[in-house]
């Protein structure tokens, strides 16, 4: 975000500015403006600051309005001419908001807390899923999955032989390409190095528009077997492994330790899904000998359409495909289908969940802000059926009282707008410190506040307002005045009874099913954090050293130093255990690789068996807390002169070595690589996220697969942050010009991967609490509003022998149904929702019963809050009084 | 507006009326530029805009202050209104600056402030 404040900041105050007179602005609203920017800027983005800047510039700007235009009524009289215009309305609206002060502040301050809520979850909404794709003509990009609707799976990986039917006989793709990960081992440029890779079918370029820098992309020549070992670098790649040399083209590098042809640099804005991938290697389709396999599903596919196509057009093109392989293939196709989805969808799609999840839940509070303005606009309504009746009589036209009653609808939802506009400004500012980073793609910090969607909030609460302030207005203006000014207006609480009834029954739904959603957030997020990590994360601190390779080329200086380093780091007092590893848990990076197990034959076409893989110091795994379950540990003999030796988890044995003890077994990476023998088995440890499942991994010993970058676990019986500092002197000591990056706790780095999680929570929580506060406010006030409506009724009864306490329970029991059928219907529709949504939930069912029941309390518990006040006002009436007045 | 006002019937002058006329003797300045100096001098943050301004029409229309023109900006390059003294406004501010200093005058004979060294 610029550093500067908000554009959409500058244009609420404009609407602000718009209260004082039309020449005041005319002369001098730009140097307002101006200073109003500057205020924002120096408060910066603290919130309390910001929003204290908004109330002084509300405050200024209404008192200086107010102050001129009743001096003008004095110097000028000008008011005579405009009687009936709506801004007469508005101006008495402003005058009505100042005589019902408290009630006026509690539905700006509700409005304020529905729009800014809504605001800034919609823009954060709008900015994710509608954020362009960084290519070409993005809306023609399409992912075409495989769906299998029986199976619940609609975006399925597809199998190489289906996407070259595919390729070959749809009519809809300018270009249609086939995308999967990998890894190499660069490999004869010093030592080997990973690389995270993918391999991709020709023309996938020409899908996304991406041209070279230098060289040319893939070619339909370069999937044949024998001409495919060409490869491209991306601009990192070439910059950091080859110093950007300018005649890369057409020279050779090892990969996998193979000659490969470089034919190509990608720029250097470009990136895929994986910003890490660091080479795309062409997509080996086709193997000689062997049809490509089409039981086996692998494959990403990514499609462009041809210019005039559209998405429906492509559906039913592939549609069409899908059912001649059915009836071609039976065997592996019957119940599978291409299903087109644009790929910014695609993309969002994990995402998209819990947004609407958030979306509906905000929703949900704009819409009780809604109904407590409407709510209060009626109870005041009615109370001043008096007043209109006294109005008309005095010759007012009904019009007149119309536009009287809708300027205070206006007014209202005027400044609650500009209050909306401070609290959406706030909350945007607030959001990156809740919020992961990056979701789909797009820099959270990027996203401003949403200027089309403040007005449609805004639109929305004009709405309700208009329609709840006309009932009254326009039953107010209804010229019955013999009746009405007979009783005494009395009647009025009659009239709307049902439509009190009803909102709160509404209030109340809305409340619970946003509450619901908020508990079964926190549920989730609580089960979240009590799966088992497989490692201690307490009394932990990491820190990662990355050998620059220019100066630590060799494996043998990077053993080296490493092995020093450790030594060093282990002698810190009040260290117990120290350990490396190229990759911690929880941090997102990895590196994978291709495996042959040793007596399972790969099946032709099967995608190939991986491993992750961790190279780890000889103590890690102890100073980490991870088990070992079966054989050894690492030892200092598992060097590079010893036997090629690896430790895999659970998962790994389970998969490839089924019942039988993996200890002893042996597997390789690549055919000209040596065999490694399992030795012993570790306990799963959450790697990829406390909510994702482990795969299979192996870890090997450092002295065996040296790396240059390495991150420390250093475990003691202290407080693990007091460490940072002598191991920053440890480190400075074995080596002045090394950083040391990323310092943090285990706890921390543990609580860092659920911030997705945490931030949904959170968010939720606090739309639920907000929700349930709205409609506690909102419930009190019309029970308030009909105690005092219906004071001389209660009067009346309590002169007829009903005793106080009668009373009360009778209030408490009208609320507790009308509370009971709201939470019925709440909860109803929230078990609905959350079914629906349930992709957002971890180990909790959209029907949690702890859920549920503390839901209703806390909501019954509201209610009978909400009621005891009016409550024991209608017990103190005194019969007497209540039947004398009037 | 009668320029050939009494400068005396408008005293006393509001601090902030007082505060602009100061700051426009020594030159010619844009409204904003108006609020900085004046915040800067007194320490006081909190002029509001919408307030200043009004504050600015009022002058305008009593005659103290005069447009002095249109005119860039040497502060941010934009195109601004200048204001000026005028002979009124000068007067009004030496009138007012005379009268608090026999205020201060008074309070040093009641001993409310510590006579002059």
């Amino acid at each position: 975000m610029a550093p500067g404040p908000s554009r959409a900041g500058s244009a609420a105050y404009r609407l602000l500015l718009r209260l004082l007179p039309a020449d005041v602005r005319r002369d001098f609203g730009d140097d307002m403006a101006q200073m109003f920017r500057d205020r924002r800027r120096e408060a910066g983005r603290r919130p309390v600051r910001l929003l204290s800047v908004w109330l002084t510039a509300i405050g200024d700007v209404v008192a200086t309005a107010a102050a001129a235009r009743r001096g003008r009524r004095r110097d000028v009289s000008a008011s005579r001419g405009s009687a009936l215009t709506l801004v007469t309305g508005l101006r008495q609206g402003f005058r009505l908001v100042g005589r019902y002060r408290s009630s006026s502040l509690t539905a700006i301050a509700t409005l304020a807390l529905g729009i800014g809520a809504n605001t800034a979850i919609f823009s954060l909404v709008d900015g994710v899923i509608l954020h362009t794709l960084p290519y070409r003509d993005p809306a023609r990009l399409m992912e075409v999955f495989e769906k299998r609707p029986k199976e619940g799976n609609m975006t399925g990986v597809v199998s190489p032989a289906d996407f070259l039917d595919w390729r070959a006989r749809s009519q809809s793709w300018s270009a249609l390409a086939a995308y999967q990960e990998t890894e190499v081992a660069l490999t004869g440029a010093g030592d080997p190095v990973e690389l995270e890779a993918a391999d991709v079918s020709s023309g996938f370029f020409d899908v996304l528009g991406v041209e070279p820098v230098l060289g040319r992309t893939f070619r339909p020549g370069d999937e044949r077997p024998g001409d495919d070992k060409v490869a491209l670098l991306t601009h990192g790649c070439w910059e950091r492994r080859f110093g950007a040399d300018p005649t890369i083209v057409g020279r050779t590098i090892d990969l996998d330790g193979a000659p490969w042809t470089v034919i190509g640099v990608l720029p250097a804005d470009y990136h895929f899904i994986e910003s890490s991938q660091e080479v795309w290697l062409p997509l080996p389709l086709v193997t000689p000998g062997s049809a490509p396999p089409r039981a086996s599903h692998f494959l990403s596919v990514y499609g462009r359409l041809k210019p005039g196509v559209t998405v429906a057009q492509a559906r039913d093109d592939m549609d069409r495909l899908g059912r001649e392989l059915e009836q071609e293939h039976p065997n592996e196709n019957t119940g599978h289908s291409p299903n087109v989805i644009p790929m910014d969808e695609a993309l969002t799609q994990s995402v998209r969940t819990s947004l609407i999840v958030l979306l509906t839940a905000v929703g949900f509070v704009l819409l009780i802000a809604c109904v407590n303005v409407a709510s209060l606009l009626l109870a005041r309504g009615s109370t001043r059926t008096r007043e209109m009746a006294v109005r008309a009589s005095l010759g007012a036209t009904r019009g007149r009282l119309l536009i009287q009653g809708l300027g205070e609808s206006l007014a209202l939802a005027s400044l609650g707008g500009v209050a909306g506009v401070a609290v959406a400004s706030i909350t945007l500012h607030a959001l990156p410190s809740v919020l992961p980073d990056q979701i789909a793609l797009v820099d959270v910090a990027g996203i401003t506040l949403n200027t089309r969607l403040l007005v449609f909030a805004l639109g929305l609460t004009v709405a309700t307002g208009l329609v709840f302030g006309f009932l009254p207005a326009w039953h107010g203006s209804r010229p019955d005045l013999n009746s009405t000014l007979k009783i005494g207006g009395r009647s009025a609480a009659g009239v709307s009874t049902l439509a009190r009834r009803t909102l709160v029954i509404g209030e109340v739904t809305l409340a619970t099913a946003t509450l619901f959603g908020a508990g079964l957030a926190l549920r989730s997020f609580g089960a979240i954090l009590s799966q088992p990590l497989g490692f201690e994360s307490t009394g932990r601190l990491a820190a990662t050293v990355v050998l620059p390779v220019r100066r630590y080329a060799s494996a043998d200086l990077q053993r080296t130093f490493i092995a020093g380093l450790h030594d060093r780091l282990a002698a810190i007092p009040g260290v117990t255990a120290a350990g490396a590893t190229t990759i911690l848990p929880l941090t997102g990076s990895d590196s994978r690789r291709g495996v042959t197990i040793e007596g399972r034959a790969p099946i032709a076409g099967e995608p190939p068996v991986r491993m992750h893989l961790r190279s780890v110091t000889t103590e890690y795994l102890q100073a980490m807390g991870v088990p070992i379950l079966r054989g050894r540990e690492f030892g200092a003999a598992d060097d590079e002169r010893g036997q090629r030796v690896g430790i895999v988890n659970q998962t790994a044995a389970k998969r490839f070595w089924p019942g039988v003890d993996p200890v002893g077994r042996r597997f390789q990476f690549a055919p000209t690589e040596p065999w490694w023998t399992v030795v012993g088995v570790a306990g799963d440890v959450k790697e990829w996220g406390l909510n994702r499942d482990v795969n299979p991994l192996v870890y090997l010993p450092f002295a065996q697969r040296p790396a240059a970058a390495m991150t420390f676990v250093l475990a003691g019986p202290g407080d693990p942050r007091a460490l940072t500092g002598p191991v920053r002197a440890t480190v400075r000591q074995a080596d002045p010009d090394l950083p040391v990056t990323d310092v943090a706790t285990l706890d921390r780095v543990v609580d860092d991967s659920v911030r997705g999680q945490r931030a949904q929570a959170t968010l939720m929580a606090a739309f639920g609490a907000v929700a349930l506060a709205l409609s506690a406010i909102g419930i009190f006030g019309v029970l308030a509003h009909l105690v005092s409506a219906r004071t001389y009724e209660i009067g009346m009864r309590m002169t007829l022998g009903a005793r106080p306490a009668t009373i009360f329970r009778r209030l408490v029991a009208e609320t507790v149904t009308e509370t009971g059928i709201g939470l019925a219907i709440g909860l109803a529709a929230g078990v609905a929702l959350m079914r629906v949504e349930r992709t957002v939930l971890f180990n909790v069912a959209p029907w949690d019963a702890v859920t549920l029941a503390s839901v209703a309390g806390i909501l019954l518990a509201a209610a009978v809050g909400a009621v005891v006040i009016p409550g024991r006002r209608a017990m103190r009436i005194d019969p007497v009084r209540a039947l004398r007045a009037d | 507006m009668p320029p050939s006002r009494d400068a005396r019937a408008l005293l006393p002058l509001k601090p902030l009326v007082f505060q602009v006329l100061l700051t426009l003797t020594e030159a010619e300045r844009h409204g904003w530029s108006l609020v900085r100096e004046i915040q800067d001098r007194t320490g006081d943050r909190r002029i509001l805009p919408a307030n200043f301004y009004r504050t600015l029409r009022g002058m305008l229309a009593d005659g103290l202050i005069e447009e002095a023109g249109h005119r860039t900006s040497p502060d941010d390059d934009e195109r601004r209104r200048y204001f000026a003294a005028t002979p009124l406004g000068r007067e009004a501010a030496r009138l007012e600056a005379r009268r608090m200093q026999d205020l201060v005058a008074d309070a040093r004979t009641r001993r409310l402030l510590g006579a002059r060294r």
